[in-house]
């Protein structure tokens, strides 16, 4: 039993590292620590809680069927995230004596978060084949959450940068249009193979409007919702009008699309 | 993967029976078309918003303004603070916003500083500051943007 813990638990460290260097090693990251606005982050991280306790249920390194089972694997995944990010910040020389008590803090709290989505995602990554057999079929309300998870994963790479930003004051409003257009059938193209994929009773059954229904749309609108939530953490949206805060979200929306609808191939 | 519905049968007659229930909408629980209501409601909205704005959206070039906040009334480390928020009120973004500040006795400049915002987005402001080492009260302080780049 404990043996198989501690194999979960270095999994969690590799599934950790393996998600969030790149976020780890983003400039913008190292600062957002010291400007965010505290109580987005306090925010953030309580709606971050429920929804690493659900992934937790879904994908732990545990075989988890209680929800205190759930909770128990969320939180060690959160001390795995942000022993993660301490080491590795103070070794790339980041985190040093002239910072402030705030400001590592703050970079701490954040830097956990994609830390800990790693690690509960490193079970289902690294160690597909023992989830295959005892794991049940996904549920509708499951895989909207799955894609929920994709989503935050990439949105979360992504969002802190200048890029999203700066992007979005170099695009007109029908770069924009040409955006949600391409990252629709972008999405659609993954959702469309999945539901064949092994699966040939699909194609005489389903309309492809359903799906389309379904899975596309409210997946693009999971996006929307999660990037336009992210950048506002961030406070990449303020003092925006509100035009350029709708072709921001866009922008950020189109890899958080890709990452939901990859979700559901890969988790 | 045989289901996207939750289901309580057995996992072989949801194999069995995939077929029949993707078959039949009706089988489809009405829950999951008000998320997809929604979901195509938010998309319509979003899409909509772009829409009017590329054809009736503001087009142009940028209109900075510069306006004083606050004037520190005692001088701090590192002198006399001046805040002040750019406005652009104009369609377009502008980079590097060069804004320019000058202390004004009578018709000779006294005093002048310069800041730079790297990004002044159409129709939004962002906040400022300067130092002074003189009391900005004592003279005609003026503000002004020098220039800006194109994103």
């Amino acid at each position: 039993m404990n043996r198989t813990f501690a194999i979960g638990l270095a999994r969690a460290f590799g599934g950790a590292l393996v998600f969030t260097l790149p976020i780890l090693m983003t400039l913008e990251m190292w600062s957002l620590g010291a400007y965010i606005a505290p109580w987005r982050l306090v925010a953030f991280v309580l709606a971050t809680i429920p929804m690493l306790v659900a992934l937790a249920h879904f994908a732990g390194f545990e075989k988890t069927f209680s929800i205190r089972h759930a909770a128990v694997d969320a939180f060690v995944a959160i001390a795995v995230g942000a022993i993660t990010a301490a080491i590795v910040l103070l070794l790339l020389g980041i985190i040093d004596t002239d910072a402030s008590s705030r400001e590592v803090v703050g970079q701490l709290t954040l830097q956990a978060i994609p830390g800990s989505i790693g690690a509960l995602l490193a079970q289902s990554q690294l160690d597909k084949d023992a989830d295959a057999k005892s794991e049940p079929e996904p549920g509708y309300g499951e895989e909207i959450f799955l894609m929920a998870i994709g989503a935050l994963f990439l949105a979360f790479n992504l969002a802190p940068t200048e890029e999203m930003i700066l992007i979005s004051f170099k695009m007109t409003p029908w770069h924009a249009i040409a955006l949600v257009i391409i990252s629709l059938i972008v999405m659609h193209a993954f959702v469309y193979s999945l539901d064949f994929e092994g699966e040939t009773s699909l194609p005489e059954g389903i309309p492809g409007w359903s799906a389309f229904l379904r899975f596309t749309i409210v997946g693009y609108a999971v996006a929307l919702l999660i990037s336009g939530y992210m950048l506002w953490t961030f406070g990449r949206l303020d003092g925006l009008s509100i035009d350029l805060m709708i072709v921001a979200t866009v922008v950020l929306s189109f890899p958080a699309a890709v990452g939901a609808a990859a979700a559901r191939l890969i988790l | 993967m045989t289901s996207k519905e939750p289901d309580k049968s057995s996992q072989d007659q949801t194999v069995r029976n995939a077929k029949v229930r993707r078959n039949d909408d009706e089988k489809i629980p009405v829950l999951e078309w008000i998320v997809a209501m929604v979901g195509v409601v938010i998309t319509v909205i979003i899409l909509g918003f772009l829409l009017w704005d590329a054809t009736a959206g503001d087009r142009s070039p940028p209109d900075i303004a510069v306006q004083v906040d606050s004037i520190s009334t005692s001088s701090s480390a590192s002198g006399f603070l001046v805040v002040f928020h750019a406005e652009n009120k104009g369609g377009t973004t502008a980079a590097n916003v060069g804004i320019a500040a000058e202390l004004i006795d009578g018709e000779s400049s006294v005093e002048s500083r310069s800041a730079e915002i790297d990004y002044l987005p159409a129709h939004s402001t962002r906040p400022g500051g300067f130092f002074f080492s003189r009391d900005p009260r004592s003279y005609k302080l003026t503000l002004r943007s020098s220039g800006y780049q194109k994103p």
